[in-house]
């Protein structure tokens, strides 16, 4: 039965009792009704003119503007399944006082608005009750079978009715719509009052990242504030209006195909085969919705997506109406037309419809829809009913005209349904907001108000605020607003930032405050000062500093005025001389000086020099030397500098110092990248140094590191830097993106897959050594799961820089389940894309596969198409982990095995320990001489080839 | 853009400059000027609750917050401060909750936004680590002797064979700073690490040498003395000798001994920052350490509610 099931249904453990609750309650309320109608039907029309129903119609859309508001106050104090309960005990209540009551003219117009009006309320309380137990990507996989309970009602209580008509009188079967009713409120009591979503294990996971704060004042999903009128919500929000728009296309399209059908059977069909004509037109659509329902509606919505499976309703009335534009209103054609409605309104129209109001608050969810459902679609009904009586009227009623009206109508509804997926991802976006300004919108230009809040920084006491202020100022190139002023702060560290900046700026016009400073206290202040008269030219004021006590403000001055005086060989200069003859300490401090004095007055005489001091034992001269070179284009310093990115202290200047270098060493970079030789250390560094360039040519080369790089390590460099770039608008080859994510995307089911075996041999009974070792490489295996999705969403954020990718995967590893599923349907539907491409196809699905609420076994097997042969058993799980590509995982699963001491994996441990001697696993002298080992060596040796 | 929006990215660049000392031209300040949410609090309201947990940092932009626990003394804050973070980086719910003594505004960050700006910038993160060594190595020498490190377990015997890469990835696994490392990572340090052995008596650091690794226990004491008398612990298997702070130290602030027979892992700092820097999670597995030392410290202090704090030193009540 479970299989059978399955073939229908994809239902997730702890999710069936629910589905089957909304299904339960959806037949017992559409059976209910059915019966209800019916006898309404047959009571009004038996006793009075079909033309009172236009009177009829009126009062239902009268009524329902009443009771719309009264039902959303009604259910926010009462909840959702209690309103429900109620409204269905209230219904069997007065159906029964009806009942009784004789069926005079009042008593049929009663019947006939009661009926009706309720029909509208319990429908749209029963999805909303739907609609907070499940996720929206629960919404997508189950929706289509809990809507065939509704489907199932209608067709059990019409078929049931007329069974019963046979035996009953017609007034009886209100009685029996009332039992229903009882029955199906009876049921709902059995459900849980609040019902909570079935995934939702924040709880147990005992934590609940979110990705917005919950105060945030800003951006937050869409709420009304207190007090809010449902249209002012509707109004106010961009996606409720093209919902609105939506519901008010939808409705006249349907109206108007139903009527272009009916008036061209009319004038086709013989008056006497009507009846039977629309007998068994009806039944077979009727029939092709349950299908429909059953068999293609979650498969649709899950390969289309929401918003493009909503369109295909529109897409073929559109068609249909068009051809009989054409053709002048062909029956056949009409029957098309109104068959895709048949088939597809009540199934996946109806689901996609209900999923489009899922990302929605509750609140707005009910007090928006209550609106649009019942008083929107009334009113468009009577109005659109107006219309096609004054076409009637004025002779304008021919199928070609009809034909026409509903085909514009219905392209409307499709371009207004292929409008809203946008506004449907902002919904997510929202929910999944990683902050709330674009910094990187943030141009330089600084207006008024923030000229005067930087002021106000730079006139503070904390020091940390003033340097804050002097670099904002720098970077907005509004250089000149820092007032000289700050040059008598009382900070050590704002005055050595603030004659940084003053060299940077080049504000020569400070040159008597900075005169000031030669005198301060602090030599590290007096070093700044003479190195910012230096570079003003102030030779005289520099010369002064040459009786300095320091000897790095002797150096600074002494370099300073080298450059400036000397013709050939300035660091043959007799002061710079003797400081370099320094030793001990003051020697150190004298050389840093110095070199910091040549990256201040950048003499490319100063070259050979800086080579040589780049070789030097002390690392705080090498670091200056490296820093110098930043300064100075001399293509003799690329080669040293590229080696220097192996060792952290030097890591950071060295690519600013390439940077600097310009394009030449941007080709340095890619040729040691792609050269085996160059030492790891070095090449792990090199793809982040790339994208340091940030040109067009940096995001080229690391687009192709992709393809060609074995080591995951450097992809994933790689991989960040071309993130960064494609956020600054590089464009980036996305073939090649797609097939890395692929890559990544099979990689990680293909771990989940390896561990699967182990998790479940976890608690045997293994022995200590071997259960310590077990946890280490699940460990290991969780580690590169996560590793491998994290690197696919990076990935993807390179395909989307727009998009906040990364707060998808945070909402992804959250312990919320709603905001897991709005992620899963945010990248759902972001990964539909326009024109998806093979890969992209697949990609989607394996996306699906890695993030979809499924257990490792069950992921496993519906990934099997995508993966190689998976182990079964822990052993062969270990076997497959010695003669992995990855060391330390080999390394890991071979000592695992040690540990186990089964033959058949001691085996594949000696034969690794002779392919693979880099390794350096050993196996104990002991196991080696087991000739079963040995023997089950020899047959891995052969299996090997 | 909006001129309020500009106004107040300007008002978070500011705070965040000032707040981080971030060095001119780092894109640290940029990437979490963008991520993070406004959140203003009216006075008495409040900020995030004890027990809950959104997973994020907190930055005080302007007014005062007092941070209340049963059983704990308040710590009031004043701007610019930040809160949360200790509990964020223990992965835990928050253990205060944050009363707004004034009206206040407050900068929301979540916690994957601050580790993925600080992998972007190295400096950051590096920074990040000593300030916090730093202000943890304060503690430790205020707490008295035991400097609030645990006592050691029992110790265990030394191997007779040099260990082997599982086990030494193993030993790391124990360390308090290493737990939230990934075995990646660890087995990378694993392979770098030389193995020490360290007779009773024999010396392994002496204060003020420069000192260029740590040195992780994995069977036998070490034991740890300064001059002025503030500090006499021990440190057994799973402990890095000197605790969390000395993966910044760069003169040793102690004297280091064998205590018992020992074997221990010698990690240089290259090879420690380079797998900082290539693997993300031991900038905050590091951070864990020592806000988990913290916890040890406040708990030896008597105050059965652990601090969230983690402020720029200026702030009041620090």
């Amino acid at each position: 039965m479970a299989g059978v099931l399955a073939r229908f249904v994809d239902l997730r453990p702890k999710e069936g009792r629910p589905a089957a609750n909304a299904f339960a309650t959806l037949f017992g309320i559409v059976a209910g009704h059915t019966m209800l109608e019916t006898a309404r039907d047959a009571l009004f029309l038996t006793k009075l003119p079909p033309r009172l129903l236009t009177l009829v119609y009126v009062l239902v859309a009268l009524g329902t503007l009443v009771v719309t508001s009264l039902n959303a106050r009604f259910v926010k104090r009462f909840g959702q399944r209690n309103a429900l309960l109620f409204t269905l005990v209230f219904t069997a209540y007065g159906t029964t006082v009806l009942h009784f009551v004789p069926m005079g003219k009042v008593a049929l117009f009663v019947l006939y608005t009661w009926s009706a009006l309720l029909g509208t309320v319990l429908a749209a309380q029963c999805w909303m009750l739907i609609g907070l137990s499940f996720t929206v990507a629960q919404g997508k996989r189950l929706f289509g079978a809990i809507a065939s309970g509704g489907v199932l009602g209608a067709v059990v209580g019409a078929g049931a009715a007329a069974g019963l008509l046979a035996m009953v009188p017609v007034a009886s079967l209100l009685l029996i719509s009332s039992g229903i009713f009882v029955a199906t409120a009876l049921f709902l009591t059995t459900q849980p009052s609040e019902p909570v979503s079935v995934q939702d294990d924040a709880a147990q996971r005992g934590s609940r990242p979110s990705t917005i704060p919950p105060s945030a004042s800003r951006n937050s999903p869409p709420g009304p504030p207190p007090g809010e009128s449902a249209w002012a919500t509707i109004f106010g929000s961009a996606y409720l209006r093209r919902m609105a728009l939506l519901t008010t296309l939808s409705t006249a399209t349907l109206l108007s195909v139903d009527y272009l059908f009916k008036s061209t059977a009319a004038h086709t069909v013989p008056a006497s085969e009507l009846g039977s004509f629309f007998a068994r037109w009806y039944a077979i659509w009727n029939g092709a919705s349950l299908a429909v329902q059953l068999l293609l509606t979650s498969r649709i919505l899950r390969q289309l997506g929401v918003v493009p499976a909503l369109t295909l309703l529109p897409l073929l009335l559109a068609t249909g109406t068009g051809g009989m534009l054409i053709s002048g209103g062909l029956l056949g054609l009409a029957i098309a037309t109104k068959g895709s409605d048949g088939a597809l309104r009540y199934s996946l129209h109806r689901v996609g419809s209900e999923l489009l109001w899922m990302p929605l608050q509750a609140e707005v969810r009910n007090a928006a829809r209550g609106l649009l459902d019942s008083v929107g679609s009334k009113a468009v009904q009577a109005i659109m009913a107006a219309l096609l009586l004054a076409l009637a009227s004025l002779g304008l009623g021919s199928p070609r005209v009809l034909a026409g009206l509903t085909a514009v109508l219905a392209i409307g509804w499709l371009g207004t349904t292929i409008s809203l997926r946008s506004r449907y991802l902002d919904l997510f976006r929202q929910a999944l907001s990683k902050g709330t300004l674009d910094a990187a919108a943030m141009a330089d230009e600084l207006d008024a108000a923030s000229i005067e809040a930087v002021l106000d920084a730079l006139s503070s006491r904390d020091a940390q605020r003033v340097i804050a202020g002097i670099e904002l100022l720098a970077e907005k190139k509004r250089a000149r607003l820092v007032p000289g002023l700050v040059l008598y702060h009382e900070s050590e560290a704002v005055l050595l930032r603030a004659l940084r900046f003053a060299v940077e700026a080049d504000r020569r016009e400070w040159s008597p405050l900075v005169a000031r400073l030669l005198a301060h206290a602090l030599p590290d202040v007096r070093t700044a000062a003479v190195r910012a008269l230096g570079t003003f030219g102030e030779r005289d004021l520099v010369r002064t500093a040459l009786e300095d006590g320091n000897p790095a403000v002797r150096a600074h001055a002494a370099i300073a005025l080298a450059t400036t005086e000397t013709a050939e060989a300035p660091h043959e200069d007799p002061t710079i001389r003797e400081l370099f003859a320094l030793d001990g300490d003051r020697g150190r401090l004298a050389v840093e000086a110095l070199l910091e004095a040549i990256a201040d007055h950048p003499d490319p005489r100063f070259a050979d020099l800086l080579l040589e001091m780049e070789r030097d034992a002390r690392p705080e001269i090498v670091e200056r030397a490296v820093r110098a070179m930043r300064r100075i284009k001399d293509a003799r310093f690329i080669a040293p500098l590229v080696a220097r990115l192996d060792r952290h202290a030097t890591r950071q200047v060295a690519r600013d110092a390439l940077v600097a270098q310009g394009e030449e060493a941007l080709e340095a970079l890619a040729q040691a990248l792609a050269d085996p030789e160059t030492p790891f250390r070095v090449r792990a560094h090199l793809p982040r140094t790339i994208s340091r360039f940030g040109s067009q040519r940096a995001a080229d080369l690391l687009a192709d590191v992709l393809p060609r790089e074995p080591s995951g390590f450097i992809r994933y460099k790689a991989l960040r830097g071309l993130g960064r770039l494609a956020v600054d608008g590089r464009r980036v080859d996305r073939n090649r993106v797609e097939v890395e994510l692929k890559k990544n995307l099979v990689e990680h089911l293909r771990l989940v897959a390896l561990a699967d075996p182990l998790e479940r041999s976890v608690g045997v009974e293994l022995g200590g050594a071997a259960s310590e070792s077990l946890s280490l490489v699940l460990a290991l295996l969780r580690d590169k799961q996560r590793q491998s999705l994290e690197r696919s969403f990076r990935l993807l954020s390179i395909l989307n820089p727009r998009e906040d990718i990364r707060g998808a995967y945070v909402a992804m590893l959250s312990g919320d389940a709603k905001l897991r599923a709005q992620a899963l349907e945010f990248l759902d539907a972001l990964t539909t894309g326009r024109r998806p491409t093979p890969t992209g196809r697949e990609i989607r699905e394996l996306l699906r596969l890695a993030t979809d609420e499924l257990s490792a076994r069950e992921r496993t097997a519906r990934a099997r198409d995508f993966l190689p042969k998976t182990p079964a058993s822990h052993e062969e799980t270990v076997l497959l982990l010695i003669r992995e590509a990855d060391a330390t995982l080999a390394t890991f699963a071979a000592y695992h095995a040690i540990d186990v001491r089964s033959p058949p994996l001691l085996g594949a441990v000696a034969t690794m320990t002779l392919a693979r001697p880099e390794l350096n696993v050993t196996l104990p002298i002991d196991l080696m001489a087991d000739e079963r080992v040995r023997a089950s060596a020899r047959g891995g040796n052969r299996g090997d080839g | 853009m909006a001129t309020d929006d500009r106004q107040e990215l300007l008002e978070r660049e500011l705070f965040l400059r000032a707040l981080l000392a971030a060095p001119a031209g780092s894109s640290l300040v940029k990437s979490l000027t963008g991520s993070m949410h406004r959140v203003e609090v009216p006075k008495d309201g409040v900020l995030y609750h004890q027990g809950s947990d959104d997973g994020a940092i907190h930055f005080i932009v302007r007014g005062a917050v007092e941070l209340r626990a049963d059983g704990a003394a308040p710590l009031e804050l004043a701007a610019p401060a930040i809160v949360g973070l200790f509990d964020v980086l223990l992965r835990r719910p928050y253990t205060r909750t944050a009363h707004a003594k004034t009206d206040l505004v407050a900068l929301w960050l979540r916690q994957e936004d601050w580790f993925d700006a600080l992998e972007d910038n190295f400096d950051a993160a590096r920074t990040a680590i000593r300030r916090s060594g730093e202000n943890i190595w304060r503690m430790h020498l205020e707490v008295g002797e035991s400097g609030g490190f645990p006592p050691p377990a029992k110790p265990t015997e030394p191997p007779k064979r040099g260990l082997n890469l599982l086990e030494r990835t193993l030993a790391l696994r124990t360390v308090v700073c290493f737990r939230g490392a990934t075995v990646q990572a660890l087995a990378e340090l694993a392979q770098t690490a030389e193995e020490r052995f360290l007779e009773p008596g024999e010396t392994l650091l002496r204060e003020g040498d420069l000192v260029r690794s740590i040195f992780v226990v994995t069977s036998g004491v070490v034991r740890v003395e300064r001059a002025d008398g503030k500090l006499a612990a021990t440190f057994g298997p799973g402990c890095v000798v000197g605790g969390a702070s000395a993966v910044q130290a760069e003169r040793a602030p102690f004297t280091a001994i064998g205590d018992a027979p020992a074997v221990l892992l010698e990690i240089e700092h290259p090879a420690l920052y380079d797998a900082i820097e290539d693997h993300v999670e031991m900038i905050r597995s590091i951070l864990a350490g020592t806000a988990y030392e913290r916890d040890e410290i406040e708990r030896i202090k008597g105050n059965r509610v652990p601090g969230t704090v983690m402020i720029d030193g200026r702030a009041r009540g620090a």
